[in-house]
């Protein structure tokens, strides 16, 4: 099957998407939908990643525990383009698997992500 | 209710002594360390349900000492919850705390920096005790299961290698014994060929006794972390009876309300 990952961003085609979409080509295939348009999307398809643009969301925190409330079993990634350690416990504590930065190689990104798509389900965080 | 154990490291003395009678004022008991040796046994010993770690247990001038965090992510003390403590917190000390490892728990359930102060100290360790129940639930299953199998698995090879080198051991005393009768009753040839196959029985059998030795200490560890985990499981359980007490306290509060009010009208 193949592996299908989720981009949540405040605009559907943007450079950043693009540079995630390429990082990720080989790993599987990236749909970008905005934050209101998220909880529908979860209900609707199942994703291997679902990874979340911290600036496009208000309080990138709660945003996890929300989407965590609404799909327990689920992978979640926060990118972020100004990483702070107060923001990276937030969304660890939060329930996501791992915080990155956009500042990682297009290498880098792909290394962590196909890491997090080990990670068998069922453990704490997903 | 058994007070809960911390065991506290910090290689800052004075820090260690002021945040140490802080935790016991509130009502655990703390065992200090201050090295990575010293909070090694203590963790080895079984005895604490939490520990909190400072990344910088040898040196706090030096930028690439992770000593506290290499202690977290040791696997012998994975099932023993853990709190990272920094003077320089980073996003990347928090990723390499907090985040899920591919077969296992996170090394560290929470991460706090020293500046945040005592009090951010005391909401984490609550945190643990009260978040842990529900989100580690299933990770604690998953790794009993995981260990019971592993900790069956050993006991067998264990019961095997120490059955092989028992029956080869008598196998060639017996020969050798048989070889001394033939000795004594002339068939020198014989004998000497018996002796020869009893040693090599004896000298067969060697590897499978130390390997007999390997497994054992394996059946060992496998049990003392098993031991670990049943006693996480029952803090956790500890835990649940805790948040029971304080719904029935909420439940006597909101009682007591009413019958107040009930006497004000």
């Amino acid at each position: 099957m193949e592996t299908v990952f989720l981009l949540i961003t405040h605009r559907e085609k943007s450079a950043w998407s693009q540079f995630l979409n390429e990082a990720l080509a080989l790993l599987g295939s990236l749909k970008v939908v905005l934050e209101e348009e998220v909880s529908v999307e979860l209900l609707q398809a199942d994703y291997n990643v679902v990874i979340v643009d911290a600036g496009a969301v208000a309080e990138v925190g709660s945003f996890v525990s929300r989407m965590r409330a609404q799909r327990p079993v689920l992978r979640i990634v926060v990118v972020s383009l100004s990483p702070t350690w107060q923001e990276a416990r937030a969304v660890l504590r939060a329930g996501a698997m791992d915080y990155l930065s956009r500042s990682f190689t297009k290498r880098e990104l792909a290394s962590a992500i196909d890491e997090v798509c080990k990670i068998p389900l069922g453990f704490p965080g997903n | 209710m058994a007070k809960l154990t911390i065991l506290l490291a910090d290689n800052d003395p004075d820090f260690l002594a002021t945040r140490k009678e802080f935790l016991e004022l509130e009502g655990y008991t703390v065992t200090p360390a201050q090295t990575t040796v010293e909070a090694g046994r203590v963790l080895d010993e079984g005895k604490v349900g939490l520990a909190v770690l400072d990344v910088r247990l040898v040196d706090d001038d030096d930028e690439r000492d992770m000593s506290g965090l290499t202690l977290a992510k040791t696997e012998t003390y994975r099932t023993i919850p853990k709190i990272i403590l920094t003077s320089y917190p980073s996003y990347g000390a928090v990723r390499t705390a907090l985040e899920p490892v591919l077969e296992g728990l996170p090394p560290a359930v929470d991460f706090v920096s020293k500046k945040e102060g005592p009090q951010a100290l005391l909401v984490a360790i609550r945190r643990v005790l009260k978040f842990d129940s529900r989100r580690y639930k299933n990770a604690l299953d998953m790794l009993t299961e995981g260990l019971q199998k592993d900790y069956d698995e050993a006991r067998h090879q264990a019961g095997l290698t120490f059955g092989t080198s028992l029956g080869m051991t008598i196998a060639g005393t017996v020969v050798v014994v048989v070889s001394v009768v033939l000795i004594m009753m002339g068939n020198v040839a014989s004998g000497i060929l018996s002796v020869v196959v009893g040693i090599a029985l004896e000298m067969l059998a060697y590897p499978f006794f130390r390997r007999s030795g390997i497994t054992n200490a394996r059946v060992d560890k496998y049990h003392n972390e098993l031991l670990r985990l049943r006693q996480l499981e029952a803090l956790l359980a500890e835990d649940e009876e805790n948040v029971a007490l304080e719904s029935k306290e909420k439940y006597l509060s909101q009682l007591h309300e009413m019958v107040i009010q009930a006497f004000e009208q």
